[in-house]
């Protein structure tokens, strides 16, 4: 069971309410404007600033 | 962020509900079907609503609207309320129903997502309820309902009595409000309030420190008994308690819960 296109559809980083995309491994959900990636973690998105990574590019 | 006093209190509610995830879920889920019902009610969910369940905890709220729209969300900072939530959405066969990790000060949502926002017995943990409500408003669609239900301080109690009592018993809670309090903070955030009704619930002291995850003879559970038997005469917790039959035995006391409904224009 991997996140729901429901859920998808009304992500967004909760810093910068950019919505957030799906990564290309699926692992995770990155935003395109601050770069944090949040993790998903057993299928649940991780939607908290401490666990995300900024990632470069 | 500048946001560590916040991060020390997240800590709590994590520890807390991960310590009792087995007895608070199954006391939620059993007892407190009936007030989410109630409160599912009152915020008169349509077949097409997106609802989310924020602070779901064990997913008391997801679990009574989920029948009746088209999705629900329940959002909560403590994964193993997330995973009991998730599994019994699962057994009940409910598959309109997904989750997300997440703080209710800064949802992770688009504004305008959803028509009703649940809340339930969460407002007291947080440290700026405001800032929770500002964003239950900012993710609610026009029209959309807050759905918003949590302990109150009742007449005579004092807050600072009634607080004392709970920070002893659980040291994630933060305030309970008074019912005007509550009805500010749903103004402060230009939601109109449209129901609000008040509710008794007795309940037995014994049990409600089980599920806290203290027993008698444990420190918490005798200074916390210290503390409600010593409004047993002026009732200046606002908590209405019962003298046990017999010294020492257990005893009811009453929680006063507040049910609000109140739109975005």
């Amino acid at each position: 069971m991997a996140v729901s296109k429901e859920l998808l559809d009304i992500l967004v980083c909760p810093l910068c309410k950019t919505p957030v995309t799906l990564t290309p491994d699926s692992q995770g959900l990155k935003c395109g404007t601050c770069r944090r990636v949040y993790p998903i973690r057993d299928d649940i998105p991780v939607m908290l600033v401490d666990e995300a990574k900024i990632e470069g590019s | 962020m500048a946001d560590r006093p916040s991060n020390d209190q997240l800590n709590k509610i994590h520890d807390r509900f991960t310590r009792t995830a087995d007895a608070f879920a199954a006391y939620v889920l059993q007892k407190r079907g009936a007030d989410a019902d109630r409160l599912a009610d009152m915020a008169e969910p349509r077949a097409g609503d997106r609802v989310l369940d924020a602070a779901c905890g064990p997913g008391t709220y997801a679990l009574r609207f989920a029948p009746r729209v088209r999705s629900v969300v329940g959002l909560d900072y403590t994964p193993a309320m997330l995973s009991k939530a998730r599994s019994t959405a699962q057994k009940a066969g409910l598959d309109n129903v997904s989750f997300s990790r997440g703080d209710v000060t800064a949802i992770p949502f688009r504004s305008g997502s959803f028509n009703v926002v649940a809340c339930g017995f969460s407002i007291h943990h947080l440290l700026d309820p405001a800032a929770a409500v500002r964003e239950f408003a900012r993710i609610l669609a026009r029209g959309g309902r807050l759905a918003l239900m949590d302990i109150i301080v009742a007449e005579p109690g004092r807050p600072d009595v009634n607080n004392r009592i709970e920070k002893v018993r659980d040291n994630s809670h933060v305030h309970t409000h008074t019912q005007p309090e509550l009805l500010r903070l749903m103004e402060s955030a230009g939601l109109r309030l449209r129901a609000a009704e008040r509710v008794e619930s007795p309940r037995m002291f014994d049990h409600w420190m089980h599920v806290a995850g203290f027993e008698p003879g444990e420190p918490t559970y005798e200074e916390t008994r210290r503390l409600m038997e010593a409004t047993f005469e002026d009732d200046s917790a606002g908590f209405h308690p019962e003298r046990p039959a017999a010294p020492g035995g257990d005893f009811q006391y009453t929680q006063t819960i507040l049910y609000l409904i109140s739109e975005r224009n």
